[in-house]
C-alpha cells in the first residue's frame, strides 16, 4: 500500500507521462481511500485549467511606447 | 514572395512590436521586464544587421534574438538562487509531507468538484495563482509555465533550461505540492 507521497508523485507522473499499469492500480487503490490524494488530482486539473485559460489575458503595450521604441531605433547608430 | 527577406528597421516597432511582446510576455508575465526585452531585442538586431544573411525572414530573424534574450534573463537569474535546487529535493517534501508519508497540511484548497469549477470562473484565484506561481524558485516557476502555458513537450523544455528529464519531472512535482501548499494558505473565504 503506497503513501500520500508517493501517490502524490504518481499524480504528477500521470500528467506528465503515463503511468505502469500496476502504478494506475496502486493510485486508484490509495485514492479509494484517500480524499486528498484523489483531490489534489483535482487541484492539479483546476490549475492546468486556469492556466491555458489565463494566457489569453495578454496586456497592450500602448502607442506611445511603440512611437519611443521605433525613435530609439530610428536614433540607433 | 508575400514576406520580405531584407531588413527594413523604419517600421519595425509598428509591425513586431505588439507580436514579440506578446511572445515575450506569455513567457515571462512582466510587463515591464517585457518591454525591455522587445526594445533590446531590435537594438541587438540592428547591432547584428551585418549577419543578417536573409535565409529567414525579418520577423523569424528578430524572434530568434529575442527567444535568445529570454533564454538569456532566465539563465543569469537562475544561477544564483537555484544552484542547489534539485539537491535538496527531500528538503522540500518534507515541509509537505510527515515522517510517514500523510500530507502534513490535508486541506487542500478544493475541497469538491464543484468547487473546481466555480475556482476556475473566479478571477480572484487567477490573482493568487500568479502570485502563487511567482512565489516559485524561478527555474521550477519557468519550467511550469512551460509546460502549462506554453504547451512546450519535455524535449523542448529541458533543452531550453539545461535540464535532463528526470530533473524536469521532480521540478513539475515540486512545483504542484508548493502550489497546492500556497494556494490553500491564501484561499479565498
Amino acid at each position: 500500500m503506497i503513501n500520500c507521497k508517493k501517490a502524490s508523485e504518481l499524480v504528477s507522473k500521470k500528467i506528465d507521462r503515463r503511468l505502469s499499469f500496476s502504478e494506475k492500480i496502486s493510485l486508484k487503490i490509495h485514492n479509494i481511500i484517500c480524499g486528498v490524494c484523489t483531490m489534489f488530482e483535482t487541484e492539479n486539473q483546476v490549475i492546468s485549467e486556469c492556466l491555458k485559460k489565463n494566457n489569453k489575458n495578454i496586456p497592450l503595450i500602448n502607442e506611445k511606447k511603440k512611437k519611443e521604441i521605433q525613435e530609439a531605433i530610428n536614433n540607433y547608430k | 514572395m508575400s514576406e520580405t527577406k531584407t531588413l527594413d528597421p523604419s517600421n519595425w516597432s509598428e509591425k513586431y512590436t505588439n507580436q514579440l511582446f506578446a511572445f515575450a510576455y506569455t513567457r515571462t508575465k512582466n510587463q515591464a521586464l517585457s518591454e525591455d526585452l522587445v526594445q533590446d531585442t531590435f537594438f541587438s538586431a540592428l547591432k547584428a544587421k551585418e549577419n543578417f544573411k536573409g535565409k529567414s525572414t525579418e520577423k523569424t530573424w528578430l524572434y530568434s534574438i529575442l527567444k535568445n534574450k529570454i533564454i538569456d534573463y532566465y539563465r543569469k537569474s537562475s544561477t544564483k538562487k537555484e544552484k542547489n535546487i534539485l539537491d535538496d529535493e527531500d528538503k522540500s517534501s518534507d515541509a509537505i509531507f510527515a515522517q510517514n508519508g500523510h500530507w502534513k497540511n490535508s486541506d487542500g484548497f478544493v475541497t469538491s468538484k464543484n468547487e473546481a469549477s466555480l475556482l476556475i470562473e473566479n478571477k480572484e484565484f487567477y490573482e493568487i495563482l500568479d502570485k502563487c506561481l511567482a512565489n516559485l524558485p524561478l527555474k521550477t516557476e519557468r519550467a511550469f509555465r512551460m509546460k502549462h502555458i506554453e504547451g512546450l513537450e519535455t524535449q523542448e523544455v529541458c533543452k531550453e533550461l539545461e535540464i535532463s528529464a528526470s530533473n524536469y519531472w521532480v521540478l513539475l512535482h515540486r512545483a504542484r505540492l508548493s502550489l497546492r501548499d500556497c494556494l490553500s494558505k491564501n484561499k479565498i473565504k
